[in-house]
């Protein structure tokens, strides 16, 4: 009897059991949630990192060569990403470039197109785990001018980040349309008031709406499943046809106009003209981008479109108070 | 001690209804797009704030689907907030390509400018053959 009793007080009851076992449920139900949101947010701020690094190392191009980098070079056809490797402490990659000056020069296999096998850290937002080109239907590429690199069977690396050719579309102030390229592609023309240009002659002076008012690189990771992006290798830029010139780009690879919002519909973003294509994110509610101070901001999706435009024109003279 | 438990728990729901609200006050705008009297298989629609005419707000879009759409589909869609609008229009024949998902394009894209109240409404619009020459 005496024993029996000392047994009964020393275990748990049923009760006891499923009480504790509910409030260990809660618990985790609290906290698993919580661990995917500073996932996430450290993501975004690794992401903004990276553009700090690459508005900084825009600005000691300008320091060094008098300019900001061109969109994309046209002797080469390689983007600004690679023209940014030395200001990036990635010397010994820039210098594996062949950069002489040869027609189509963007088109030769096994010239520069094996370095876009290489993940570049920088140039990669962690929120956005497609790293790839994406192949295969419907995302077939055109071959060399893709620069996939021949025979490895391996899709080149992209980037998330591009420049901001500019606005397209009509000037709040002057009610007349903002500059753009004459020729066309996808019966898009490239806009001309950004801040990374096909010559790459835009020096900080000429930025007369000021380059803290001015959007310089931003975010273009988000992901169109099951149709993958139009992503492309990082290091090709753009490439240049006969009869075309600064005033005449039909389309940069790095670089796109600012037309639509922020985030706008993914899936249905694909049919949207190459040039015109959203910028966007995987980060909850707009993205990351750096002005032309170096200031990295997070861009909200609900941004007023005509803010968004004028803050990507450098010389349209509008105002751009919130 | 029960009565105040309820209590307690009544302000906790409401407090929790009350965190659920909030945001963008946003209209959606529903219609059918059609083409020569054709509804667009698959197409894209942008209401485009005019800066001009100080429309406010960021951009509503909606995927068109057998020349239906509607602002309001979540993750392919955003709402307007009434004004002056340039309506882009882009329609496909939906035979999915290489490239592109939605097929080849019907017509170059379509605009007009439309005032839109701010409300829910509808909006049915036909894109007829270009000027003949």
């Amino acid at each position: 009897m005496k024993t029996r009793a000392r047994f009964k007080h020393q275990g748990f009851t049923l009760i006891e059991l499923l009480v504790v076992i509910a409030i260990i449920a809660i618990l985790i139900g609290l906290l698993l949630p919580a661990v995917q949101k500073v996932r996430e947010a450290s993501s975004r701020i690794k992401c903004q990192n990276n553009l700090k690094q690459i508005g900084l190392a825009c600005h000691n191009f300008a320091n060094t060569k008098g300019v900001l980098p061109a969109a994309f070079d046209p002797a080469t056809g390689l983007s600004w990403h690679v023209y940014l490797l030395p200001f990036l402490e990635q010397e010994s990659l820039f210098k594996l470039f062949d950069m002489t000056n040869a027609s189509n020069s963007h088109a030769i296999i096994g010239r520069n197109d094996p370095h876009g096998l290489r993940k570049i850290g920088l140039y990669l937002c962690p929120s956005q785990p497609l790293v790839e080109q994406a192949f295969g239907a419907p995302n077939n590429t055109n071959g060399p001018s893709d620069l996939i690199p021949a025979n490895t069977g391996q899709p080149p690396a992209i980037t998330h980040y591009l420049g901001v050719n500019g606005p397209r579309g009509a000037n709040p102030v002057t009610g007349q349309t903002y500059p753009v390229g004459t020729t066309l592609h996808e019966g898009v023309p490239v806009a001309r008031t950004g801040l990374l240009q096909r010559d790459g002659d835009i020096r900080l002076e000429q930025v007369t709406d000021g380059t803290s008012n001015t959007l310089m690189v931003a975010e273009m990771s988000w992901i169109s499943v099951p149709y993958g992006t139009r992503y492309r290798t990082w290091v090709r830029g753009g490439e240049e046809y006969a009869g075309m010139s600064a005033a005449r780009p039909s389309f940069v690879v790095s670089g796109r106009n600012i037309t639509n919002a922020i985030n706008s519909i993914f899936t249905a973003n694909l049919m949207v003209p190459y040039n015109d294509m959203p910028f966007g994110s995987m980060h909850s509610g707009g993205m990351n981008s750096v002005f032309g101070d170096g200031s990295v901001r997070f861009l909200n999706q609900s941004l007023n479109l005509a803010t968004y435009k004028a803050l990507a024109s450098r010389n349209g003279g509008e105002v751009t108070a919130e | 001690m029960g009565k105040a438990a309820a209590r307690i728990g009544a302000l906790f729901f409401i407090m929790i209804l009350a965190g659920c609200g909030g945001g963008e006050a946003l209209y959606d705008v529903t219609g059918i797009i059609t083409h020569e009297g054709k509804p667009i298989p698959k197409g894209l629609i942008f209401f485009d704030p005019d800066p001009t005419a100080k429309t406010p707000g960021s951009q509503g879009f909606a995927n068109i689907e057998n020349g239906k759409y509607n602002t309001a589909t979540a993750g392919k869609g955003r709402g307007i907030k009434g004004g002056k609008y340039l309506i882009r229009i882009g329609g496909f024949d939906g035979k999915e390509a290489p490239e592109a998902p939605f097929g080849k394009y019907l017509f170059p894209e379509h605009q007009l400018t439309q005032d839109l109240p701010a409300k829910n409404q509808t909006f049915d619009y036909d894109v007829k053959k270009g000027p003949k020459s």
